[in-house]
């Protein structure tokens, strides 16, 4: 049966509570945006095909986009589904500087349960409030993220849709790029990266001989 | 993948199954109709196997919804429930299925209270699938997050109840799915644990163990044996309601029928369920457990020791359900004395242990019996199977049972040993099994073993049973026989294993006995020394560097540790013959490395941790054991020691006290023990001598407390009658300086009144002498009278004569009158004496007063001293001190105070100086009355002075006569004469008073003067 992607990747969204983590999940999956969205509870998911260039013949990657909850009570439970991420959206307010300053502790909580190579994309959400609201200036974050190991850094707005779709196709290119280069063992499900034998087959001889022994 | 393809090819133009499944997820949670909602969930159903993350990423909200919102209707609930197991089921085939969606359903339920709730409500459902298949979606959930979902069920209303009530289905399947539930649900949660406890549960396992054929009954019997495992591991509480509620017996029922022969495909399920069932028992009797005697008594009441040991001595049981039975019955007697002794009693069926199980199983005769304790060793020394082990060392563990906490079992054994062996019995014997190393022995290098620590057992921390097998000997020295002692047997016997490399067991076995043995056991140590060639043999194992076990060189090293550690200088081979060869030939560091080996090989570092587990791997030859426990928490106890020993020097001794041979303490000559012991006897005596001192010590400080107190009041008392004394001398002083001061001032004012006596005489005195010279006038005046009479006669003749006569008279005025300003300024002078006497008398009150307030510093001063003699009462020595102080203070107070006398007595000296020159002043006025005299004597001069004059005039009266013609010129010259003296007389009658004060005043003023002068000098003295 054919399938209209090429890979999986599991993709996390992390951040305090209240950053718009599932209102970015939603506008990217969804497109619309609710201004009363209830508040997390445990996890959420949703998915969405992204192709990793704009040719028409591009290789497409879905990402299985885990939106987990923010609170502190949730804390044990969100932990479990950072094993096996691909990628992951670390996401915090412009408009509260707070949340910025939790970013390295969500950062190392992150590293301490995926895998190594994970793809991280630091997103400072809420962009539309910048003008009046903004605590957290743009230039701070990208040193920030830098300093950290961080290689990607969005501003995004879930309500007006700014930067989104950009933050979620930088991470599936990120993803794109480490396949290529080969720092996925594909084998091992560890990185969270699934490959479409089926299609694949089709067009890389190379991985079907390692992955295609199930049928 | 040709396949695939094939599929590929067959499958006609495919709507797309995301768009599909998004417009199911809608119309499920949109449509008002029931069938609507129907028809998209058995869409999603048939979606659910493939395209799992798409139908849990939009239907599952709307799934679980439907489970509330369409309860009634059975069709659709069942069809829910079946989509949600779909999504639980882990596809490794499909890649959209991932372990994260299993995950987030689960979480889905557990971090919603509600959602759990509905399943459970769910299980009241009658109906077959509802109720399965809500069992196995709670099995789902509580495999992903246990912890979260045993509260969830915790705290749904009637949870518990709910789930356990499952448990009386008639429908097997569902029961059997309660079970599983309930196994996991249980597991590891004591509240819950208690809550299906109380709901019957024992008593509902019972009965379906027994629906299901008891212990034949099959995987669901284990299955309740799991659950029973479950409830009741590490639950006390659990236990007593076990225990309390009769069900003890039902389980003893159980084993009732164990050792009947079943068909062989039967035989593997039932060994199990018997060995869970042992299992359960052992749970209640784990060694020093809380309710572990109360458990004993009721499993023995219950009859389950003796079912156990006839299934440990079955012909038809299997090795390890043996060894399980043998397990439980050694928790079963552990430490409690009653039931030791009647298991020393029980008798059981005698296996030969030379010939194989399946001969045994054929031949099984339950009517041949033999005492329990002699089985066991016949299992544990002489079954040389190795199938046998695990059964061997179970036998082993029974007998340290029967033996633990019981010196009088231990002793009983280690005689009848002795007795049986000295006989030369040929049963099992664990003194036979290691003296007569012989060829059996070496094939079967466990039973060399199992009797080392059989004996280990025996002597660890009993020093009587040591001293019992100590004192074996052998050989009979009257026959020509070699005596030898069991230590000397067995060093004997491993030196022999150490030189022909038997097998490793045998040496550890020997090794641990020995290094048990002769722990902290001097004569032992001795007797083992006797032997010097061991200890060679000893050293050169250690020193081997081809083909060395860690683990015998270790305990090679060790057990050399232990031989110098508690050897002495009295030694067979001396504790300084002993050291070089252990520090030098062997080397110290080498001994160190081989110790610390030793302790760091796995075999005895992780030896808890793999106790149970590890010999039941090895399929083929000899398991991997080679300590035993006790060995193993002895090493680690003194490991720490014995490592060290080494470095102690050959002139410290560690002996030890074993009945009534030299012992001292650890590491400390002997030498210095027996002189240490002299001083501490010295030290006793004195120290008695010290106590009774020190008792009459304290007597004598209470006396002296007492006395101190006593001395404190009389000082307070002194103090007091001292302060009195100042008292009455301030008064005395006062009355005294007051009298003295009175005194002084009636000696002023009698001064002063004799002073105006004086004036008063003086004026007197001058006044009378005014009267007389008055008088004198008066009788001059008299005479001028006469003269002037006879001046008649001689008028003219005289007149120059009473011109000079005037003259003169004029003169002698002039005289009197400067005469009389001296006088009155002397008196004035005299005045002003008087008034400086006056302020010097009254100086001399200012320094009375002086002198006053100096008594009244000495006073304050005698107050101070009180004070400080208050402060100073604290210490007896401090207050004597203080005390003599206060008496110096006041003894210095009294001195003052005779100062103050020898003041007051000096001003009386002053007085009276005063008096002395009082009475001078009454001599000058003597002396001034002396000068009146003489003046009076000037007076009369003076009239002699007149009375010549009067015979002048006389004379003149001659002449007058001569110049009688003259005389009426005479007489006009004396009317005019006349006159003139009439104005004489009145001028010296001015005179005549002033010339009387004058006089009288002198002699008085100048005595004056003197006095006060006296008095300064005498107050310059002071």
């Amino acid at each position: 049966m054919p399938q209209p992607w090429d890979y999986i990747a599991k993709v996390v969204n992390i951040g305090d509570s209240g950053c718009g983590k599932s209102s970015l999940t939603i506008r990217l999956c969804e497109g619309r945006f609710n201004p009363t969205h209830d508040v997390t509870i445990g996890v959420e998911f949703g998915s969405r095909i992204i192709p990793v260039d704009t040719t028409p013949t591009a290789q497409k990657i879905k990402l299985q986009i885990w939106d987990t909850a923010g609170q502190e009570s949730f804390r044990a439970i969100t932990k479990s589904y950072f094993r096996g991420a691909t990628g992951a959206l670390l996401v915090y307010d412009i408009s509260r500087r707070a949340t910025f300053t939790h970013a390295i502790e969500w950062l190392e909580e992150l590293r301490s349960a995926a895998d190594a190579n994970i793809s991280i994309i630091l997103v400072g959400n809420k962009c539309d409030l910048a003008d009046d609201k903004r605590e957290v200036p743009a230039e701070e974050a990208r040193a920030w993220a830098e300093a950290n190991g961080i290689k990607a850094f969005v501003e995004t707005s879930a309500k007006t849709g700014e930067g989104v779709e950009e933050a979620f196709v930088d991470c599936a290119r990120e993803i794109y790029r480490n396949i290529k280069s080969g720092v996925y063992d594909l084998n091992d499900k560890s990185h969270g990266i699934k490959t479409n034998t089926a299609k694949v087959s089709l067009s890389m001889d190379e991985q079907t001989k390692v992955t295609g022994g199930c049928c | 993948m040709s396949l695939l393809g094939i599929l590929q090819a067959q499958a006609p133009p495919k709507q797309d199954a995301t768009s599909t499944i998004q417009t199911l997820c809608l119309r499920l949670s949109t449509s008002t109709l029931l069938e609507d909602r129907r028809a998209a969930i058995m869409g999603l159903r048939s979606f659910a196997r493939e395209y799992k993350e798409t139908v849990a990423s939009g239907g599952l909200r709307g799934l679980i919804g439907t489970l509330t919102k369409d309860s009634e209707d059975v069709d659709t609930i069942k069809v829910v429930l079946e989509t949600l197991l779909l999504l639980f089921v882990k596809d490794e085939s499909n890649p959209e299925s991932s372990e994260d969606i299993a995950l987030w359903l689960t979480d889905e339920f557990t971090q919603k209270q509600e959602n759990i709730t509905v399943l459970i409500e769910l299980l009241q459902d009658s109906d077959f699938y509802i109720r399965l298949y809500a069992l196995q979606l709670l099995v789902a959930i509580l495999n992903n997050r246990p912890s979260r979902t045993q509260e969830c069920v915790l705290t749904a209303p009637l949870g518990i109840s709910r789930l356990v009530s499952v448990l009386d289905d008639k429908r097997d399947a569902i029961r059997n799915e309660g079970i599983l539930l309930i196994i996991n649900l249980s597991n590891g949660h004591t509240d819950i644990q208690k809550l299906i406890a109380f709901e019957n549960a024992f008593e509902r396992m019972f009965s379906i163990i027994e629906l299901e054929g008891g212990i034949d009954g099959g995987i669901v019997v284990q299955d309740c044996l799991q659950l029973l495992n479950n409830l009741l591991s590490f639950n006390v509480s659990n236990q007593s309601y076990f225990r309390e509620t009769g069900c003890v017996p039902r389980l003893a029922k159980l084993f009732q029928f164990a050792q009947e022969p079943v068909p062989s495909y039967a035989k593997g399920q039932r060994d199990t369920s018997i060995e869970y069932a042992m299992r359960v028992c052992r749970l209640f009797v784990v060694p020093g457990g809380l309710g572990a005697a109360a458990n004993q008594n009721a499993f023995f009441n219950a009859g389950i020791l003796h079912l156990m040991l006839v299934i440990a001595f079955s012909g038809f049981s299997d090795f390890p359900v043996r060894a399980e039975a043998l397990r439980t019955v050694a928790d079963l007697i552990h430490e409690n004395s009653p039931l030791q002794e009647n298991f020393a009693q029980m008798k059981v069926q005698y296996l030969d242990p030379t010939i194989l199980p399946e001969v045994q199983a054929q031949q099984n005769n339950p009517d041949d019996l033999c005492y329990v304790i002699e089985g066991l060793l016949d299992l544990a020394l002489l079954n040389s199977s190795t199938h046998a082990f695990d059964a061997r060392l179970a036998a082993c563990q029974c007998l340290e049972s029967y033996f633990a906490g019981n010196q009088p079992v231990r002793l009983h054994f280690l005689n009848h040993a002795i007795n049986l062996h000295a006989q030369g019995d040929e049963s099992a014997n664990v003194l036979t099994c290691l003296i007569n190393l012989d060829q059996d022995s070496r094939g079967d290098p466990y039973r060399v073993w199992l009797a080392s620590v059989i004996l280990l057992h025996l002597i660890y921390n009993d020093e009587e049973a040591k001293n019992l097998a100590t004192s074996f000997k052998e050989g009979d020295a009257d026959a020509g026989e070699e005596v030898v002692t069991m230590i000397q047997s067995i060093s004997g016997n491993l030196v022999a294993a150490l030189e022909h490399n038997y097998d490793p067991r045998i040496i550890i076995g020997y090794l641990m006995l020995l290094c048990t043995w002769l722990y902290e056991d001097s004569p032992a140590v001795d007797d083992f020394l006797n032997e010097a060639s061991s200890v060679q043999s000893l050293v050169s194992t250690v020193k081997q560097s081809s083909n060395s076990n860690v683990l015998i060189q270790g305990l090679c090293a060790f057990f050399l540790g232990i031989l110098y550690e508690f050897s002495h200088k009295d030694s067979p081979l001396p504790r300084a013959t002993l050291h070089p060869i252990l520090a030098s030939r062997m080397g110290r560091d080498h001994y160190v490395n081989k110790v610390t080996k030793l302790r760091e090989n796995p075999q005895v570092r992780d030896f808890e941790v793999f106790r149970e587990t590890n010999h039941r791997r090895r399929k083929m030859g000899l398991p991997e054991v080679y300590f035993d426990h006790t060995f193993i928490d002895f090493l680690k106890d003194n490991y720490s020691r014995i490592l060290r020993a080494i470095d102690k020097d050959p002139g410290l001794e560690t002996h030890n006290t074993i009945n009534g041979v030299p012992h001292a303490l650890n590491g400390i000559s002997v030498e210095l023990v027996d002189s240490l012991k002299a001083q501490l006897e010295d030290k006793d005596e004195e120290l008695q001598k010290l106590q009774t001192t020190c008792l009459t010590l304290e007597q004598k400080i209470t006396q002296e407390q007492h006395e101190s107190q006593r001395a404190k009041e009389a000082a307070a008392a002194e103090v007091q009658k001292a302060n009195a004394a100042i008292d009455v001398l301030r008064q005395q002083h006062d009355t005294e300086s007051r009298a003295a001061a009175q005194k002084a001032r009636s000696e002023a004012n009698a001064l002063e009144a004799q002073i105006q006596r004086a004036r008063w005489e003086s004026t007197e005195s001058a006044r009378k002498a005014k009267e007389k010279a008055d008088a004198e006038i008066a009788v001059l005046r008299r005479r001028v009278v006469e003269v002037e009479s006879t001046l008649e006669q001689e008028k003219l003749a005289r007149a120059v004569e009473v011109q000079r006569v005037r003259a003169d008279g004029e003169a002698a005025v002039k005289e009197v009158t400067a005469k009389l300003h001296a006088a009155e300024k002397e008196t004035l002078f005299a005045h002003e004496g008087l008034r400086q006497s006056e302020e010097r008398v009254s100086e001399c009150e200012h320094r009375l007063k002086a002198s006053e307030d100096a008594l009244k510093a000495a006073t304050d001063r005698a107050a101070g001293l009180e004070a400080t003699t208050r402060q100073q009462t604290t210490t007896l020595t401090s207050l004597r001190e203080s005390l003599t102080v206060a008496e110096a203070r006041a003894q210095h107070a009294e001195k003052k105070t005779q100062e103050d006398q020898l003041n007051i007595t000096h001003l009386e000296e002053n007085i009276s100086t005063l008096q002395t020159t009082l009475k001078k002043e009454e001599e000058a006025r003597t002396h001034a009355q002396g000068e009146l005299a003489a003046l009076e004597t000037r007076i009369k001069r003076l009239e002699t002075e007149v009375s010549e004059e009067q015979t002048a005039r006389k004379k003149s009266d001659e002449v007058a006569a001569q110049s009688a013609a003259e005389l009426d010129d005479l007489f006009i010259m004396l009317g005019d004469l006349e006159e003139k003296r009439r104005g004489d007389k009145k001028r010296l009658k001015g005179f005549g008073i002033e010339v009387s004060d004058d006089e009288d005043g002198e002699g008085d003023d100048d005595d004056e003067e003197e006095e006060e002068e006296e008095e300064e000098e005498e107050e310059e003295e002071k």
